[in-house]
């Protein structure tokens, strides 16, 4: 299937400062696809190169196999950016009917089309308004409506007012690609499929969320051991610096009765249960980490320091 | 050109809506009748000297020349520097250009669209200002005295109608590509006061050789084209990622 977004050892500076390092990622159709990174990561940069704001100095940026220079591509793209683009000066109608023209959407068609956008976003009773009232929510809505004057209405259901994150799923559902920047890690983890991690300039990680977390989180055990003394927690804490020798052990704690282990590709989880055996502290039971965004975020990103 | 007028038209609306835009009218009504009134004290003089009326008049028309040209073009940059001033730099500040560099438009769509949005007002209401100084001097001063309405020359008329227009249209161009690029507004608006003055001095030189010559119009059209150069120059550096990177600050 072609890429929604494609990105191809993509390099950008800016001044004598490097802020995209050679990245390569391809977004596919359907696709929600979360970019996330630390301040100054480069993910505003990356984003105005897909815009089509930045020339890549080197490497290749395309949507849906068109270069973003070209103003066709940039016809199928709907946009939110860091600063809203709203007009203050002029009503939430006004400027659904100023971007409604710069779409080329025909006169005719854009009056039902502000009204149901309107709708959806739940701002139909303060059309008239002027931006300049709007609250910052109200603001994304408004910016959110924006972004889609260029999409069919057909398949959106314009009869209640839902929620931005529901609208974003919707559109995922329609076969379209909702590439997301966003610092709030649980939300990307609630409506995103897939995931881009960029620190200083590099993707750090890339690939299906779930994959992700099943593969870093295979790599956390969480034992659950049957300790009810004070002598049996003390022989666990002993033989913690035990475990934390071992070479596949990358760290190690206790909470209470359980055992937070992280272990490298070599890790054999049944050695570590016989050790707790031979010192007499019963297992319950053994079970993978469940690991978070939130986790892989910081994992990644402090490795990285 | 549809998208073109779309721009135009939102920008239009966005200028009649400041408070700046009628100031520049009422100062630019202050300065007509100003010049006016001196106009018409020369003219009193001239009428004084006891000159026969045919006299007169070919000695009031060149003046009625000079005025009216060099009064159309004060006007028409006053009025585009001040409309100018704001479109843009609003835009830059509150950051709505950077949205509408990603929308499908050209950065030529959207540099014809802001320019026009300037030349439109500014050459409407330069021409307006200055066909009712020419009005008003002949109302008040011309004709109760010889009762004849004296109009500027063919040359001046020529330079008032076409070829100051065409600076003004290339200096809103020029205007609009500085303040797309430059960060500093300081800056935008010390090389807009550069770029005015540079034109009224330049065309100033003209008037030695009267208004009523066509001199005026061909020296006017090499302003033009010196205009036209140094805008086609400059549009080679106007970029997105310039545009993007200068309306941080």
């Amino acid at each position: 299937m072609n890429a929604a977004i494609n990105l191809e050892r993509v390099s950008k500076n800016l001044g004598n400062r490097e802020i995209l390092k050679d990245i390569s990622f391809a977004v596919e159709p359907g696709d929600i696809f979360g970019y996330l990174g630390p301040n100054g990561a480069g993910k505003t940069t990356t984003i105005r190169v897909i815009l089509g704001l930045f020339k890549p100095d080197s490497g290749k940026a395309s949507i849906l196999e068109e270069d973003i220079s070209r103003d066709e591509a940039r016809a199928k793209v709907g946009f939110i950016l860091e600063a809203d683009g709203l007009y203050d000066n002029m009503t939430a109608y006004a400027n659904l009917d100023y971007y409604c023209q710069i779409y080329g959407v025909p006169q005719a068609q854009a009056k039902e089309k502000i009204k149901d956008m309107l709708q959806l976003v739940g701002l139909s009773g303060r059309a008239s308004d002027k931006v300049s009232a709007y609250s910052k929510g109200m603001r994304q809505k408004l910016a959110l409506a924006r972004a889609m004057v260029h999409e069919p209405t057909a398949g959106v259901d314009p009869t209640g007012q839902i929620e931005v994150r529901q609208i974003i799923l919707n559109l995922a559902q329609r076969s379209k690609t909702v590439f997301l920047s966003s610092h709030n890690l649980d939300e990307v983890q609630r409506i995103c499929n897939r995931i881009a991690l960029i620190d200083k300039g590099e993707i750090k990680l890339y690939g299906e969320l779930e994959k992700l977390r099943r593969e870093m989180g295979r790599r956390e055990v969480v034992i659950d051991t049957a300790i009810r003394t004070t002598e049996q927690a003390e022989v666990l804490d002993g033989i913690l610096a035990e475990l934390k020798s071992l070479p596949y052990v990358v760290s190690c704690r206790r909470e209470a009765q359980k055992l937070h282990l992280q272990l490298d590709g070599r890790g054999d989880v049944s050695e570590i249960v016989a050790m707790l055996s031979r010192e007499k502290l019963g297992v319950e039971e053994v079970r993978k980490g469940e690991i978070s965004l939130e986790e892989i975020y910081a994992r990644v990103t402090k490795s990285g320091e | 050109m549809k998208k073109i007028i779309v721009i135009m038209k939102k920008d239009l609306r966005e200028t009649l809506r400041t408070k700046a835009f009628y100031v520049s009218i009422a100062m630019v009504l202050f300065i007509v009748v100003m010049l006016g009134g001196a106009v018409g004290g020369q003219i009193n003089t001239l009428i004084e000297k006891g000159l026969a009326p045919a006299e007169v008049i070919s000695a009031i028309q060149p003046l009625m020349g000079t005025t009216a040209f060099m009064l159309s073009l004060m006007l028409m940059m006053l009025f585009c520097m001040y409309i100018n001033a704001y479109t843009l730099t609003m835009e830059k500040i509150k950051r709505s250009i950077e949205s509408l560099l990603c929308t499908p438009l050209s950065l030529r769509q959207i540099c014809l669209g802001k320019s026009l949005a300037v030349f439109l007002p500014s050459v409407i209401l330069g021409l307006v200002f200055t066909f009712g100084g020419i009005v008003g001097i002949n109302r008040f001063f011309i004709v109760p005295k010889l009762g004849h309405f004296v109009m500027p020359g063919t040359a001046p008329l020529v330079a008032i109608l076409v070829v100051v227009p065409l600076i003004v249209f290339f200096l809103a161009v020029l205007m609009i590509a500085l303040q797309l690029i430059i960060t500093n507004i300081r800056w935008i608006n010390a090389a807009l006061m550069g770029v005015i003055f540079g034109v009224g001095f330049g065309l100033s030189s003209t008037l030695r050789f009267g208004a009523e010559s066509w001199s005026i119009v061909f020296l006017s059209l090499g302003v033009a084209a010196v205009l036209t150069l140094v805008t086609i120059y400059l549009s080679r550096l106007v970029t997105k990622e310039r545009i993007v990177l200068s309306s941080k600050g």
